[in-house]
């Protein structure tokens, strides 16, 4: 006969093909995010266009 | 008609003699190069095919030398190598015996095979070789840019894999497209791209430049950055121009992908030389970095001038602290050889890209230190808030990964996979039970973006299967660079924090139970 306490502490079993249960909170609840800071985009908009005036010196080179 | 098939053995120094002069003679250093790759290989014999109908040689033909008044040879000769004696194979009648017999000792043995055009100045035609695997102590040498190659002997497949290789003619293309020529063949059998001839990327790269018309035909015996580039976009790549700055950095995470780097060298004046980066090796640091790159002190590739496999040291130093010896790339002068490096004579990179990934390796970085960075500062915090909600972080991992982070020791390895690629590493890998339960039915797009999180520690390590990781992000390869939420996964110890670009209030954090280090992707056919 099943103990009616222990299935109560027993997690059901995810169906075949769907997510096992998982906890999951929201991101910015606990100070974690994945959105790109302003400053970020900003070093790599610096970096593009060094990039770019790099390029622009090599264009006077030939390859063989 | 009947092709003639001999047999001969690779024992004696006479052998290794008579093959080099069969190869086009030791007057050619991409001669010598590619008969030394084959002694490294510990080739025992070779068949001699002949004729052979080469396509690749069979385009040039037709593009140039079916038209000189001078006449040209039609056909090659191909030469398979094998590492035991091919002798026995070939004793005829050809019965089904024989033949399963041949195709069991070429599963085995085969080396792969050399293509010889009736070119006294260019004979080595389209080359497939085996990549050599090993190299010394504390190192591991790689060629990512590797894939299958079918030969056909008797109408028996022998298979190998590696990079294709061929030697400029100087008629039909220079330096600049074969290089362009060994990426995209590399494309064309790993991922199915089109089949282009170098007199196709000679074509490509039409219309010609002011410095492509200075010589007959057009584009012949060079071709312009500008060119170059051209033909790439022409044959349907994207083609990335890198950063000049810190090139090698740059590269790494492209040749890292498996995406063969076209690498211009700066030999002096305004004509310089094309490589084909195909790979790259990795030596243990003996003070680790936090760079990936430090651990890289050459990058391996086909050099058409040189041979097939070379070793293009990082800097001018990197040779002798590793004793590379004969690998190298040298610029040969009377009385003097100049060995070629990355940091003095790099200074000019293209990378063959998919037309559907639409950012690049430096943003995908940048964007996935910016969060981890970020993220691991909020953790002191972040760890009772989540711990109040339920979730449990890996204690033990995080604390190493936050002092790692304290003391500037935390390694970023990035490259591209498909989402597919990047399912079957996770699944055939040693990442817990619960992380690949989270992660493999994400939806993701077909290209993304992945870096690996180590510490110099973890990563500091000579063999790939021993390099761990405390956890990766996957980045939407096509976000556009502007936008602001490419970023679609980050795993840290015991968590994984995941974004859903197409929902609102989509970023979430999940618990992962009993998370572990587990194995940085090694790349594989």
């Amino acid at each position: 006969m099943a103990n009616k306490q222990t299935d109560r502490g027993t997690p059901p079993k995810p169906a075949a093909g769907q997510s096992s249960e998982r906890k999951t909170v929201p991101a910015n609840s606990v100070g974690l995010s994945l959105t790109i800071t302003k400053k970020a985009l900003r070093d790599f908009d610096r970096i593009q266009q060094e990039t770019i005036k790099a390029a622009e010196k090599d264009q006077k080179f030939s390859w063989r | 008609m009947k092709i003639s098939h001999t047999v001969e053995p690779l024992d004696s120094p006479e052998d290794w003699t008579r093959l080099t002069r069969l190869l086009g003679g030791s007057t050619l250093g991409v001669v010598n190069n590619t008969v030394r790759h084959l002694r490294v290989l510990h080739a025992k014999s070779y068949v001699l095919e002949d004729p052979y109908i080469d396509r690749d040689y069979s385009a040039d033909y037709a593009q140039f030398y079916a038209r000189t008044f001078r006449t040209h040879e039609r056909h090659c000769k191909r030469v398979h190598f094998f590492a035991r004696d091919a002798s026995p194979m070939l004793r005829r009648p050809l019965s089904t015996t024989q033949l399963n017999r041949l195709a069991e000792f070429a599963q085995e043995t085969y080396l792969g095979f050399c293509v010889v055009r009736p070119l006294a100045t260019a004979p080595i035609g389209r080359t497939v070789l085996l990549a050599r695997a090993g190299n010394g102590f504390d190192m591991e040498a790689t060629v990512t840019c590797r894939a299958d190659f079918d030969a056909h002997l008797f109408g028996t497949r022998m298979r190998v894999t590696g990079t294709s290789f061929l030697q400029q003619d100087t008629r039909v293309g220079a330096c600049a497209q074969v290089a362009i020529w060994a990426g995209m063949r590399h494309m064309h059998a790993r991922h199915g791209y089109n089949w282009v001839s170098v007199a196709d990327i000679t074509r490509f790269a039409r219309p010609p430049s002011v410095t492509e018309a200075v010589s007959l035909p057009n584009a012949s015996d060079r071709l312009s950055s500008d060119a170059m580039v051209r033909a790439i976009a022409e044959a349907g790549y994207q083609p990335l121009v890198l950063p000049r700055l810190d090139i090698a950095n740059a590269i790494l995470p492209y040749v890292e992908s498996g995406i063969p780097v076209i690498l211009g060298l700066d030999i002096g004046g305004i004509v310089g030389h094309a490589v084909t980066v195909v790979g790259r090796v990795f030596a243990k640091q003996q003070a680790p970095t936090q760079r990936a790159i430090d651990y890289v002190p050459a990058f391996i590739v086909h050099d058409d001038q040189s041979g097939p496999y070379m070793w293009l040291p990082l800097d001018k130093d990197a040779s002798t602290t590793f004793s590379f010896a004969d690998d190298t790339i040298k610029r040969r002068s009377p009385g003097s050889a100049l060995e070629l490096n990355v940091e003095s004579h790099g200074v000019f990179a293209v990378a063959l890209m998919s037309t559907r990934v639409f950012s690049t390796a430096a943003r995908a970085e940048h964007n996935a230190w910016s969060q981890i960075n970020r993220n691991l500062n909020a953790l002191p915090n972040a760890r009772p808030a989540l711990a109040e909600q339920g979730i449990q972080v890996n204690d033990e991992l995080m604390d190493d990964l936050q002092a790692a982070h304290r003391a500037d020791a935390i390694v970023l390895r990035t490259y591209l996979t498909s989402a597919a690629g990047y399912r079957r590493h996770l699944a055939q890998g040693s990442a817990s039970d619960d992380l690949k339960d989270a992660l493999l039915d994400l939806h993701l797009p077909h290209f993304t973006w992945i870096t690996e999180i180590s510490t110099v520690d973890s990563y500091n390590q000579p063999s790939p299967g021993l390099r761990r990781i405390y956890g990766h992000t996957v980045m939407d390869a096509t976000s556009a660079a502007e936008r602001t939420d490419g970023l679609l996964v980050l795993h840290l110890p015991g968590i994984l924090i995941t974004n859903d670009p197409n929902a609102a209030r989509s970023q979430k954090v999940a618990g992962i139970r009993n998370d572990k280090l587990y194995e940085c992707r090694e790349k594989r056919l």
